[in-house]
This record gives C-alpha cells, sequence and structure tokens, in this order.
C-alpha cells in the first residue's frame, strides 16, 4: 500500500488513526520515500506523536524525509485562488472567507473539495513519493473522498467544477490512492469499519488499500498449554500447588484470565469483522497490529512503524 | 468527594462525556439502570450511536427517535429489580431537524419547502455542528416535558467535545450574523441585495454560476424561523448552565483519551458548568495488587524452574486423562509469571494516569475492565454497581 500516492487512514474515533498514519509514515521513509503526512482535524495529536511542535498548513520537514503539516480550509481556499483562478488579490478581499465559510457550510463538497483538493495538487505536484492522510473519522471520509464528483453533479459549469476533474484522476486510480480502514477489535470500531468499507464500495470509485486492526493483544497459551492452565484453576490442583510452592497463584492465574479474555473476545470481533468483509469486494491488506497502547506516546509510533515495516516487506 | 450514588439521588440532567471509544455509552446507560434501581425516579437515557449489543441490552432493538419505556421483564432474571421507571431513545439527528423545522415554521409553505429543499439534508448533516446542537435540544425538550426526574444523556463523537457546550450559543449567534442578513433579503432587502451584488459576483467566478444565490434561497427560507429558534437556542443554554445539570468525564486510562479529558474538564470549569465526575473506565480490577502479583511470579518462576518439584506436581495434577509432561507443565507456569508481570507494569501506569484524573476531578469513581462486551441487563447492572462501590 506505501507505494500509492495517497494513502486516506481512517476508523471510529479512538481506535488510533493518529498513531496508525504515523507509523505508516515512519515505515515509508524507512523504505526510502519522501513523506508528506497530513492531519486533518487540527487537533494537534500528529505534532504530539511526532514529538515536534506545532504543525501549520505549510509542510515542514520534521525528519529527514518526513514533512507534516495540518490541513485548514481557509489556507486551501487561499491557495485555490492563488493558484487555479490566477487572481490573488480576490483572496485579500475583507469578508470573503467569511462568505466561503458560510457557503462551504451548507453547499455539499465545497469544503470537502478544497481540502481534497489540496492533498491532490500535493500529489500532482510530485514533492513527495507518498501523501499520508490522518483523515477525519468514519462519518465523514465517504463524503470528502466522493466530494469532486458530488460537486460536479451540484455545480454543473463553473471554475470549482473544471478542477474536480484531475482531482477526480487521481482519487479513482487504485495504484494512486487508497483508504485504510482503522479498526480496533471492538464491536462497535469492527461494525464501523463493515459498514465503512461497504459505503466506500457503494458510493464512491475509491479504492480500499488495508484494513488495519489496531490493538490486537497477543495469545495467551498454546492449545496444550490452554489444557494445563484451566487444570492450575481447579480447586484441588490449587491446594496441591500452594502447599508445594508455598504460596498460592490466584492473583497471577486471575492476571493470566483477564489477557485470555480480552484475547478471546478481540479474536471473536477479528472473526466478525473477516466475516462482514467477506461479502464485498476483496482488500488487498489485511493487518492486525500488537496491542501497545500501554507505550508512551513516542516509543508507540517507533514499536508501531518497526511492526508495519516488517508486515508490509 | 462524593459517591457516584449521590449523583443519581439528585433530580436534574447528567451530561456524559469524553473521548471516542472510552465507553461513554455503556457508562450512560449503567447509569440510567442504576438510578432506576436504586431509587423511585422516573429516568431517562437519550444515547446517540448505542453498539447494537448495548441497544440490545436495552432493549432498544428497532426504535428510532421516540422514547421507549424498559419493561420490567427485561429485569426479571435479574437479583436487581426496576424501583423506578427506565426509559430510553436513541438520537435521530435528521429526524430531531425535522421535527425542529415543523415546529418553528410559520406556515404549511415554508415547512414543505425546508424539508423538500436539496440543501436541507446537507444542512442538517453537517451545519453548525448540528448533532451537537441536535443533542441538548433532545435534552431539553425531555427536561421541558416534566415526565422525567432524570435525564442522561450521552453526547455524540465529536472532534472537540466542547462543541457541543457552544451548540445554543452558536445557533444564536448564526441567526444574528451580518452575514446572514447581508445574504438574505430583510425589511431593507432591496439595499441589501445591492450590497450583496459584489459578493456574488465575487463568488460565482469562485465557486460556479448561481450557487451563493441559490444558497442565499433557502437561508430566506430559514430565516422566518429565527424567533423560534433563536428562543429555543437560548433556553438550552440556559439548561445547561443550570446546576440540576452535571457533566460527567468519561476516560479510560489511557495517555489520549486522558488528555482530552484534563482538557474538557478543565473547559467545562472555566466556563462554569457544574461538573460532578471524573470516571475512569476499563480500571485492572482492583483485587489486582502489584506486590501480590510479583510475589507469585516469583514464586512461580522458582517453582518451574525446580525440575524435580514440577515433574512431582506434573503427576500429581487431576482433571485431564492425558499425563501432563513436566515441560508443558513449565511453560504454562512462565506464561502465567509472565502475565503477572505484565499486568503489574499496566496498574503501575494505571496509577500514575489515576493520580491524574483525581487532580483535576472533584469526584471520581472507576469501573473494571471487563471480561465480555456488554450484551444484556446484567451486564448493565453490573457496571452501575462497579461505578457506585467506586
Amino acid at each position: 500500500m506505501l507505494d500509492r500516492k495517497l494513502l486516506f487512514i481512517t476508523g471510529k474515533g479512538g481506535v488510533g488513526k493518529s498513531t496508525v498514519a504515523a507509523s505508516l509514515a515512519r515505515a515509508a521513509v524507512a523504505q526510502g520515500k519522501k513523506v508528506l503526512l497530513c492531519e486533518m482535524d487540527a487537533k494537534g495529536a500528529l505534532s504530539k506523536l511526532l514529538q515536534t511542535t506545532e504543525l501549520g498548513f505549510v509542510p515542514r520537514e520534521i525528519s529527514p524525509n518526513l514533512s507534516a503539516m495540518t490541513m485548514n480550509t481557509q489556507d486551501a481556499l487561499r491557495e485555490y485562488v492563488g493558484i487555479f483562478l490566477k487572481t490573488p488579490f480576490i483572496a485579500a478581499i475583507p469578508g470573503l472567507a467569511g462568505i466561503f465559510d458560510f457557503v462551504a457550510d451548507a453547499a455539499p463538497g465545497v469544503k470537502e473539495v478544497l481540502v481534497v483538493g489540496k492533498l491532490c495538487y500535493e500529489v500532482r505536484k510530485g514533492n513527495f513519493d507518498i501523501v499520508i492522510v490522518d483523515a477525519e473519522s468514519t462519518g465523514h471520509i465517504v463524503a470528502q473522498v466522493a466530494a469532486p464528483t458530488t460537486l460536479r453533479n451540484f455545480v454543473p459549469i463553473g471554475p470549482l467544477n473544471e478542477q474536480t476533474l484531475w482531482m477526480t484522476e487521481i482519487l479513482e486510480d487504485s495504484q494512486k490512492t487508497g483508504v485504510v480502514v482503522v479498526t480496533t477489535c471492538e464491536e462497535m470500531a469492527v461494525n464501523e469499519a463493515i459498514d465503512l468499507v461497504a459505503a466506500l464500495q457503494s458510493k464512491t470509485n475509491v479504492d480500499t488499500a488495508a484494513i488495519v486492526v489496531n490493538r490486537v493483544p497477543s495469545e495467551v497459551f498454546t492449545k496444550s498449554q490452554e489444557v494445563v492452565f484451566a487444570q492450575l484453576n481447579l480447586a484441588s490442583n490449587k491446594l496441591v500447588l500452594t502447599k508445594k510452592a508455598g504460596s498460592n497463584i490466584d492473583l497471577a492465574l486471575q492476571a493470566t484470565d483477564l489477557g485470555r479474555a480480552r484475547r478471546n473476545l478481540a479474536t471473536h470481533h477479528i472473526s466478525w469483522l473477516r466475516s462482514g468483509l467477506a461479502e464485498m469486494r476483496p482488500i488487498k491488506d489485511f493487518l492486525l497490529l500488537p496491542d501497545f497502547s500501554y507505550e508512551a506516546s513516542g516509543a508507540l509510533v517507533n514499536k508501531l512503524s518497526s511492526e508495519l515495516e516488517a508486515e508490509l516487506s | 468527594m462524593t459517591a457516584i450514588s449521590e449523583l443519581i439521588q439528585r433530580d436534574g440532567l447528567v451530561v456524559v462525556c469524553g473521548s471516542g471509544g472510552v465507553g461513554k455509552t455503556s457508562v450512560s446507560a449503567a447509569l440510567g439502570v442504576l438510578a432506576a434501581t436504586q431509587t423511585q425516579k422516573r429516568v431517562l437515557v437519550l444515547t446517540v450511536d448505542p453498539a447494537k449489543r448495548l441497544a440490545n441490552a436495552l432493549g432498544l432493538s428497532a426504535l428510532g427517535n421516540t422514547e421507549v419505556q424498559i419493561s420490567a421483564d427485561l429485569f426479571k432474571n435479574s437479583k436487581t429489580k426496576l424501583r423506578g421507571t427506565l426509559a430510553a431513545a436513541m438520537i435521530d439527528t435528521k429526524a430531531s431537524w425535522d421535527e425542529l423545522i415543523i415546529r418553528h415554521a410559520p406556515d404549511e409553505a415554508t415547512r414543505n419547502t425546508v424539508l423538500q429543499n436539496s440543501l436541507y439534508k446537507n444542512l442538517t448533516e453537517r451545519f453548525v455542528h448540528s448533532h451537537d446542537y441536535i443533542a441538548v435540544e433532545r435534552l431539553y425538550q425531555a427536561h421541558a416535558s416534566g415526565a422525567y426526574d432524570l435525564i442522561i444523556v450521552d453526547t455524540p463523537p465529536s472532534r472537540n467535545a466542547l462543541t457541543i457546550l457552544d451548540a445554543p450559543k452558536r445557533m444564536q449567534d448564526f441567526f444574528s450574523s451580518r452575514l446572514l442578513k447581508l445574504l438574505t433579503p430583510g425589511s431593507q432587502w432591496q439595499l441589501l441585495a445591492l450590497a450583496a451584488k459584489p459578493f456574488y459576483e465575487i463568488a460565482d467566478r469562485l465557486l460556479g454560476k448561481g450557487l451563493l444565490r441559490d444558497v442565499a434561497d433557502f437561508f430566506t427560507l430559514f430565516r422566518t424561523m429565527e424567533i423560534g429558534f433563536v428562543e429555543r437556542a437560548r433556553n438550552v443554554e440556559q439548561l445547561l448552565h443550570d446546576p440540576k445539570t452535571s457533566f460527567v468525564v468519561v476516560t479510560t486510562l489511557e495517555d489520549a483519551p486522558l488528555s482530552e479529558a484534563e482538557f474538557l474538564s478543565t473547559a467545562l470549569k472555566e466556563r462554569k458548568f457544574t461538573t460532578s465526575f471524573a470516571i475512569a473506565n476499563r480500571v485492572i480490577p482492583k483485587e489486582l495488587k502489584s506486590a501480590a502479583l510479583l510475589k507469585q511470579a516469583e514464586v512461580l518462576n522458582q517453582f518451574r524452574n525446580d525440575a524435580e518439584a514440577t515433574s512431582e506436581l506434573a503427576s500429581t495434577l487431576t482433571g485431564s486423562e492425558i499425563e501432563i509432561e513436566t515441560n508443558l507443565l513449565s511453560q504454562t507456569m512462565a506464561t502465567i509469571a509472565n502475565y503477572a508481570q505484565a499486568t503489574t507494569q499496566i496498574i503501575e501506569h494505571q496509577t500514575a494516569l489515576t493520580d491524574r484524573v483525581v487532580s483535576f476531578a472533584d469526584n471520581f469513581a472507576s469501573a473494571p475492565m471487563l471480561e465480555t462486551d456488554i450484551a444484556d441487563i446484567d451486564g448493565l447492572i453490573a457496571l452501575g454497581e462497579s461505578l457506585n462501590i467506586g
């Protein structure tokens, strides 16, 4: 998936989109690529994860071959006006930004086109090998990637309309663009991921490049160890062990059991996800990432990116 | 410090907020169940988008915007019984908007034109954070109906949980904005239309012909509803600031959701909202203590490294027809020891983060990490009870 030019990383809120986006970016850099990482919601999560200062609309190289930026509709408008209408002075007219915001809030696709347009523009300029987008959550991504088409239907003539054509060409080319759906192995997140893939496939022509299941707890026991664990949990055996070892191990058993329960629940949700996806067009990559949620932010991205490098090589 | 039991003893409103994925919906439902089983109150839980199994747990499988009484039958297999009444409803943004338009439209013609307008659907989905506004609007409606003593609302996921608090204000600001007045013809509409002309021309060049005009036409209709909307938004805002309305911030003991909870809690205080509780969800069960776990891990490791003792234990273990190999037993014990040790690391991490929660919250409660998803009313009862204990 890192051979594409534009990747949208999305998923339900709280599944670790930013972490996965940052880790994918690091993995791409490790493959020798020049990467632009873009945060869509200006919450500042990315700069924290990458342990750098606040990001701006202008891409900034934060480590060798890794640049990062944050999206801003007003700046995107200014750039759009300057580049495509060749009339930069218009953008300076007082009140214009306000009017624009007002219309963009109501008219379908205007804001999305500006934002997606900026991303596609970075792809077209070719300063980076890959643009990785820490995108908005599931509710918004379909509207975003389909925006150029939506807008074309809504405004049949005019400069915005013309500009949407080349964007669509980039977005609908599966060699160039893909959506990465991130989920955790929890019921709500998995259901949203299934619904999202269905919506992407039915409402857009944008390819789903990968499913990433984040925070998968590791397997606790092999099958034969499971049998032994069950035996150790029998009251009679516990007594024997306590006597022989000189101390009971009840809490250790309980802690292990909690790990087993989390793993079982995760496995259940992953198979539910697989069966939901089985009814749809096949998706190339299905990645499971281990649970590092107790790591500090910086270490988390390092661990996940090496995990991704291994998975993707 | 007060306990959750005091929160549910009060009449009023509880707004449950926090970052996505921390279990807000389960916590809201559990608080509702706790209140309706511990008190004789008439309780309502308003929820945004519950997981299917959680919805089923509340008997909510097939309903939309309307409030549904939860039958006492649902509790028939549980030790805990309903003492009050419990109702639940999902918040359907589109349906709620339609209701608002129907209520505020000055006449049938305006109402139908708005409801059929192609911009309208788009507007209800995105304009002025409409999910947030609708959530507080529904809260107000339920409160104004007088049908409930305690209303618990689960807030919609949003980029920033504060948007919900600002939603009523934003709705009022929207109607009073100069821009709206400029775009839509009012009493002196000719003059204004003249002033707006250059804007239309620029907008046509930027956006495409007629788009801004279409938008303006729509808002002209929308403005006919100004008085109703603004008054309503003002009432909703007052209700949020009422001392009877308390805010509960839910978080898990992980860095990102906790930072969000801290931010939210500070902002709530700054804006003088009544914050009641910080709830830490998915906490390692209290009976698991680091020192004891480490000691047991050591006992296990010592034992399994003693080949003779392990072999002897392997031969005495009962409960299986197959003979247990010493090696396998030793490996299993090693895994158990590892888990005990790893759990102490999680506990330490969680303890450190709990200190952070306690430092920003006046009141604190926690709920344990569950082994399964909540799928029935017993699950909600159990979650409510653990919140009640601490």
